[in-house]
Order: C-alpha cells, then structure tokens, then sequence
C-alpha cells in the first residue's frame, strides 16, 4: 500500500515537472520571439533613418537652391525644422518630402526633420554648398505579444516603436 | 531504496517504479533533442533574416551611389550566401523627382529539422528589401 502510494507519487511529481518544463519552452519561445521582434524594429528603423536622410541629401543635390540654402543655415536663419518652422526657405519641403518618401518605402514614418550647417563650414574657412541632413524615424515593432497593447495604450512608448536618427552630408 | 529483510532483494513495486522512470527518461531524450534542435533552427532562421537584410542595405546603397552601381552582388555585401540567393532590383520613378531603388534579398534557409522545406521558394526563406533614393550623377 505504502509503495502504491509512493509510486502514485513519483507519476505525480514527473507530471508536474513535465507540465512546468512544457510551459518554460513556450515562455522562452514566446520571449525568444519578442526580443527578435524588437531586434528587427532596430535594425529597420536604422536602416530606414539612414535611407532617409540619404534621399533628402540626394534631393539637395539636384535642387538649384541648395546653395543659397547651405549659406542660410550657416548663418543660423533656418533649420529646415518642418512643419514648426513657418517661414522655412522653400528648398526645406522637397528635401523633406523626399526624405518621407524613402522612409514611407522602409516601413518608417519621419518624426523629426533638421537641415543644418556642415561642421566644416564651423571652421576657418566656410564655402556655400555644404549642407547636413538629420533624420529621425519610427518604426512600430509589432510585436507578437502587445501589439493590442501599444495600439491602446501606449502608441508611442519606446517599447511599441523603434527610434533611429542618421544623418546624410551634401556637398 | 528499500531492500526487503535486508538480503538484497529490491521490492517488485520499487523494481518497476524505477523502470518506468528509465523508460520515460528514454522516452523524453529525443523529445528534448527534437526541442533543442528546433530552437537551433529558430535561430539559424533568424540570423538568415539579418543576413539578408544587411546584404539588401548593402546592395541598395551600393546600386544608388555613382561610383559602385555595376559592382557584381557577392562581392559587394561580402557575403557567399548570396551566391545561391536570389537578388532583384526594381527601380521606381518618384514623382517628385528623382527615382527610388529597391534591392530585395532571398536567402535559401539553412535546414537543421528533417522534413522543413529548403530553398529560395521555402516559406521559411529569409526576405528582406531596402528601398533608397538615387544619387544624381
């Protein structure tokens, strides 16, 4: 009876070990997936920023107005800072807008947009033409577990998107 | 363990408790190498997505600067893999000016479970696309 008893036990004690193991594969699958969610947010939205600010130091180069624009930001009279900026010179939007454009096709969205002075041109010897792009974007993460989450609670937590900032040089 | 009148005899109930419990670490064995291997492979797996999107931000950045556009794939992104993986550029006129250059990688997986499809056209095939701005030469 007594061995019975122990024997019911044991069966007990290996299922329960079973069940808890069980359960720590699915937790450790679970959180496995969600740090790769969260790895690959980085890692687009790095790429995205840097693509970004690339577009918009392409579009500078194609734009006639660029040079004006370059002696305007080393004077300090604009950052290109869009929309806040109200009387922006209007070589500021299509750079923008190009930047958006390459950001949009990378699954990101732009936050922040800066146009500004070369260090260079911070120098002894300032020359026209030389202009910095500064990108920051987001990328919502999408992650398995709290997607339901960031849509309703916390849309713009650091845990929902993933933030990069880049920075591009015409000139 | 518990030994009946002390002369080495094992009880017939312990005898067979403690073979279903050697039976059932048999069994589990493969059990527990099946799991490990799958999570070996859920990590090869995601290593081939990184991979593959490294090589696209390679490529397309190495397609829209002016000096390196004709460089061949494999020796722009360093990688062997990509060899064997299938790489498209599209090249899409933006209407704002310009034209925006997409390179998408397609890396084959690598297949540690027997049985899981392998191969460019696997569902489990690593895809990954970066889009950039051309340069203007």
């Amino acid at each position: 009876m007594l061995s019975r008893r122990r024997h019911l036990r044991g069966r007990g004690a290996s299922s329960l070990l079973l069940l808890g193991a069980s359960w720590l594969v699915l937790a450790g699958g679970l959180g496995a997936g969600e740090v790769v969610a969260v790895t690959a947010a980085d890692a687009r939205s790095e790429q995205a920023a840097a693509a970004a600010a690339h577009a918009a130091a392409a579009e500078l180069a194609a734009d006639p107005g660029a040079g004006a624009l370059s002696v305007e930001l080393q004077a300090a009279r604009t950052a290109c800072h869009l929309p806040e900026e109200t009387a922006a010179p209007a070589a500021c939007a299509p750079a923008r807008v190009a930047a958006q454009r390459v950001a949009r096709a990378n699954g990101a969205g732009v936050v922040d947009f800066l146009l500004g002075p070369d260090p260079r041109d911070r120098g002894p010897e300032p020359a026209p033409g030389r202009i910095v792009a500064v990108v920051t974007v987001e990328v919502e993460r999408g992650l398995p577990l709290l997607r339901r989450l960031c849509a309703r609670h916390r849309p713009g937590a650091a845990l929902c998107v993933a933030r990069a900032t880049a920075a591009a040089r015409w000139g | 363990m518990r030994r009946s009148g002390g002369r080495g005899v094992v009880d017939p109930a312990v005898r067979g408790q403690r073979g279903a419990e050697t039976l059932e670490l048999v069994a589990g064995l493969p059990l527990l190498g099946i799991v490990v291997t799958a999570l070996l492979q859920g990590a090869a797996l995601v290593e081939e997505h990184a991979r593959a999107a490294a090589d696209a931000r390679e490529l397309v950045r190495h397609r829209v600067v002016c000096d390196h556009r004709d460089a061949p794939p494999a020796v722009v992104a360093g990688d062997p893999a990509l060899r064997s993986a299938r790489v498209t550029f599209t090249r899409a006129a933006d209407p704002a000016g310009g034209a925006l250059v997409t390179a998408t990688v397609v890396l084959a997986p690598r297949i540690l479970l027997p049985g899981l499809p392998a191969g460019p056209e696997s569902p489990l095939a690593a895809r990954a696309a970066a889009t950039m701005r051309e340069e203007p030469c």
